[in-house]
């Protein structure tokens, strides 16, 4: 097994753990050989860029699966809802204050105080919705439970 | 699942087609259904195995045991009837638009070479 053969699988494996977990669970062992196999045929049959070719489909099917799994999990979208809506109120707020205060703040200063609440409190969110979400699955997909 | 009034998606029909001729592990269906889309069809793995699931789910293919000599990790799968009905609905469909679309005098557009 080649280098780019066998660092492709690795990569892959890892980002395997980022893929809904009734996909992996199920299917995830017989995923990462497939990937395996296709990679070491693309490697012979084109070379580096073969590799190249499967790596640009497969980040692409993560884009279009892995991510819409997220999107769907509570886990993942109260915390998003909570730094969206914080960035908003307190972009308001200072876009305010600028515009308002005798001595208005710089841009920088006003952009550093806007993302300083999201971006302290949102991993707080974050904690409590995966505390909420546990023993559920985290990302699915809405795929049926495999059959035991 | 579409209903089969509906076309299939093409990862779902080139699965079912690539069952067609008999048993196949993952890989052996994603080279057939690559041979015979003439390679326009890539499929990757992940969208293979979420189409696959979904195809086990509709009972449209099923798992069977591979070779006993056979890696473990490999996973066989086949055409059930009701799978197999699903593609020769979807090949009557497109044979009849072809149909059609021969009655109208279309053609295919002739690729550049």
């Amino acid at each position: 097994m080649s280098d780019a053969v066998l660092w492709s699988s690795r990569i892959y494996e890892r980002l395997l753990l980022l893929y809904p977990e009734d996909l992996t669970r199920q299917y995830g062992a017989e995923m990462a050989l497939v990937f395996a196999e296709d990679v070491a045929a693309a490697q012979r049959r084109a070379g580096a860029w073969g590799v190249f070719r499967v790596w640009r489909y497969a980040l692409g099917e993560f884009v279009r699966l892995a991510i819409p799994g997220w999107r769907s999990s509570q886990a993942v979208r109260v915390p998003a809802i909570w730094f969206g809506f914080s960035l908003a109120i307190m972009s308001t707020e200072m876009a305010m204050a600028r515009s308002h205060s005798p001595h208005p703040m710089t841009l920088i200063d006003a952009l550093y105080c806007a993302l300083f609440l999201p971006c302290m409190t949102t991993p707080f969110f974050a904690v409590a919705s995966i505390w909420a979400c546990r023993g559920h699955r985290v990302i699915s997909l809405g795929l049926k439970a495999p059959k035991c | 699942m579409p209903s089969s009034d509906q076309p299939l998606p093409p990862a779902t029909f080139f699965i079912l087609f690539a069952l067609a001729k008999g048993e196949k592990h993952g890989y052996g269906i994603m080279q057939e259904a690559r041979m015979l889309s003439d390679n326009r069809l890539s499929l990757g793995p992940a969208t293979l195995y979420t189409t696959i699931q979904r195809l086990v789910d509709a009972r449209w293919i099923e798992e069977v045991p591979g070779p006993k000599d056979g890696d473990p990790r490999r996973r066989y799968y086949r055409l059930t009837k009701s799978g197999d009905r699903a593609l020769h609905h979807e090949m009557e469909r497109m044979e009849a638009i072809v149909r059609k679309s021969k009655a109208l005098r279309l053609r295919p557009r002739e690729t550049e070479s």
